[in-house]
């Protein structure tokens, strides 16, 4: 269980920094979801600082090194934490003499309900509500735990993962755990069909666990892929609130091709992770550095990893940076700083703090761009997507309309049938709910939902100047790129139900 | 605060009803399909090229016979891959003017290969896969 302990050392780290003065259970929760990904993503940099610096993930001095600096960082975390001066929580009375939930006492969200059609919050001291609350959770808890086996005996019977697990992820992690102390992990670059130019956040992370293990476990990379799916559920629930919340994380784990996913030991479920992450750190509101300049950082962090575990995360991060420059640019409305949803807008409710955490947001992404600018520039060859393409040749794919149409069609179909045959649709629907709620929702919701709408764009624009045969790249990889967007989704849908209000609000 | 279209609350209920019955049949039919799967053949193909990797040096590139036909067959391909996947850091090429030379099982044409002129076999797996080395002059 060494491999356990490679995980949650650096995720105690950071969690240090990220817990709240108070702990309470859903902010708690959170933050600890986040802190496993970030430790993990952090870690990686670090490992791969090591093994490019020749230090060997089989010698004991990496280890060393990696758990002097991972329990160096919590030291310096708990001593800022014992400088900082405890915040008082208004009083449980007050609270709720304000209308405010007893719940998320130190979160503050006003808990005034719509009148009709509200899911959010239910009405005290009626025991129907009660035992609706009841159901909702025991659902949630039978789901997960029934999804939990499902991926365990997946796992069991794909012990080195799917396909690409084995051909790009693990084997570029062998690389790095076995040719380390050398340069001779370097020659994973030069095996063309194993996707020598995705970035190394997880073949890093599984080299990284190894090296705790001492030993090549199968069980590293399952239990890294594990995390990243539970992160993701624990996060979707706790960021939103009430009944939505409980039905969420069950219609996360009713999409079949989410789970098969975890068990392949893809970079996928990391990437979809740090999405979901990242949207709701700088989006959503239940997290209590929302609005904050440590939430800024942590968002801009998140985004890098997502740039850092996947070449589709470059796209989320440049979307992201054109979300935050365009917070800042936006000229404000007279007047409506007391509408809410004008106060909904992404990292901040008005312009003068949207500049400073778009800055705070970019810092945070910093380290991680300039490692990745390293990979790119120094060590990775150029994706198979862009090498030898002309623009002649882009740009006549991109004017084809028979390639646009067969793209589509190949999408769609994919679209519906993924998750099937029982979630048959799921995505779709849930896509079609998600623009429903942005269309009303307004700010936070309608940005989430612009920004994964432009990622699923841009997937549709990659397959349509693909160098490959068409119906071969989208139906062998468009089911791993809907998981990218899945949880961000429910997500989206679950806010826009609820009709959050910020804290800072 | 504002409301989500004015839809009755009943209608509400019944819809997160539905949902939620929806994805616990969904999340039990994934758990069926995950118990119904076979076994991954790259564990048992991984095993017997580790027992090749012993008579290899620890680094360098490694030759591997192109099958005499269907190369692209996907068990094939997988065969090739597994072969790179099980003895990285080394390089695993698909060529034969190097020192030593993987030769999967059914790789050889039937009745003698002329491609393997020159090498000998140093090692040999359960399954068939051999392990040849360039004789030294």
């Amino acid at each position: 269980m060494r491999e356990a302990l490679a995980v949650l050392l650096p995720a105690c780290a950071v969690a240090v920094f990220l817990l709240p003065d108070r702990l309470r259970w859903r902010s708690s929760l959170a933050a600890a979801a986040i802190a496993l990904g970030l430790g993990l993503g952090f870690s990686s940099l670090l490992s791969t600082a090591l093994i490019a610096g020749g230090i060997a993930a089989t010698s004991i001095g990496f280890v060393a090194i990696d758990a002097a600096l991972w329990v160096s960082v919590a030291a310096v975390g708990w001593w800022l934490r014992l400088r900082k001066p405890v915040t008082t929580l208004p009083s449980l009375a007050g609270a709720q003499a304000r209308g405010e939930t007893s719940l998320d006492l130190g979160d503050r969200v006003p808990v005034r309900q719509a009148k009709a059609g509200d899911l959010h919050r239910p009405s005290a001291n009626d025991p129907r509500t009660d035992l609706t609350d009841r159901l909702l959770r025991f659902a949630f808890g039978t789901a997960a735990i029934v999804a939990f086996i499902s991926v365990m005996t997946s796992s069991a019977a794909l012990p080195h993962g799917d396909w690409d697990a084995w051909a790009i992820w693990n084997q570029h992690a062998r690389f790095l755990f076995r040719g380390g102390g050398s340069d001779e992990w370097r020659a994973l670059f030069s095996i063309r069909w194993s996707q020598p130019d995705y970035p190394l956040l997880l073949p890093a992370s599984v080299a990284r666990v190894w090296a705790y293990a001492g030993h090549e476990s199968t069980f590293g990379p399952a239990f890294i892929a594990m995390v990243f799916g539970m992160a993701s559920v624990v996060l979707v629930v706790t960021t939103l609130r009430g009944r939505v919340a409980w039905i969420a994380g069950t219609l996360i784990l009713a999409a079949s091709a989410f789970l098969t996913q975890v068990a392949s030991q893809c970079a996928d479920v990391p990437l979809a992770f740090f999405i979901l992450a990242a949207l709701a750190v700088a989006c959503g509101d239940g997290l209590h550095w929302q609005g904050h300049r440590t939430g800024a950082l942590v968002a801009g962090a998140l985004s890098g990893m997502a740039a850092w575990t996947k070449n589709e995360g470059l796209v989320f991060v440049l979307l992201m940076a054109i979300v935050a420059v365009a917070v800042t640019v936006r000229p404000s409305r007279p007047g409506h700083d007391s509408d809410t949803r004008v106060r909904l807008r992404p990292f901040a409710p008005w312009r003068g703090r949207a500049v400073e955490q778009a800055w705070w947001g970019m810092v945070g992404a910093l380290p991680v761009v300039i490692a990745l600018a390293w990979f790119k520039l120094s060590l990775a060859p150029s994706s198979g997507l862009v090498e030898g393409q002309s623009l002649s040749v882009i740009a006549s794919r991109l004017l084809d309309p028979g390639r646009h149409a067969a793209v589509a069609v190949l999408m769609v179909q994919h679209a519906i049938r993924w998750s099937g045959p029982v979630a048959i649709a799921i995505f779709p629907l849930s896509g079609l709910a998600a623009i429903g709620v942005a269309i009303r929702g307004g700010g936070v919701v309608r940005t989430m939902t612009i920004v994964l709408g432009m990622m699923l764009l841009s997937y549709y624009l990659v397959y349509v100047m693909s160098p490959f045969d068409v119906t071969w790249h989208v139906s062998t990889s468009v089911d791993r790129l809907l998981v990218h967007l899945w949880p961000s989704l429910v997500l989206i849908v679950g806010i826009g139900l609820t009709g959050h209000v910020s804290r800072l609000s | 605060m504002y409301t989500l279209y004015l839809v009755p609350s009943w209608l509400m209920r019944a819809v997160s009803a539905v949902v939620l019955v929806w994805s616990l049949v969904s999340v039990f039919a994934a758990w069926r399909a995950a118990s119904t799967r076979t076994m991954d053949p790259v564990a048992a193909l991984e095993t017997e090229f580790r027992t090749l990797a012993r008579s290899l040096p620890s680094s360098g590139p490694v030759g591997f016979l192109p099958y005499a036909v269907d190369d692209d067959r996907p068990d094939r391909v997988m065969t090739y891959y597994v072969a790179q996947y099980t003895l990285a850091p080394r390089l695993v090429e698909r060529r034969t003017d190097l020192q030593f030379l993987i030769v999967a099982r059914d790789a050889l044409r039937p009745g003698g290969d002329e491609r393997i002129a020159g090498f000998v076999p140093i090692a040999s797996s359960r399954d068939g896969h051999r392990l040849y080395q360039r004789q030294t002059q």
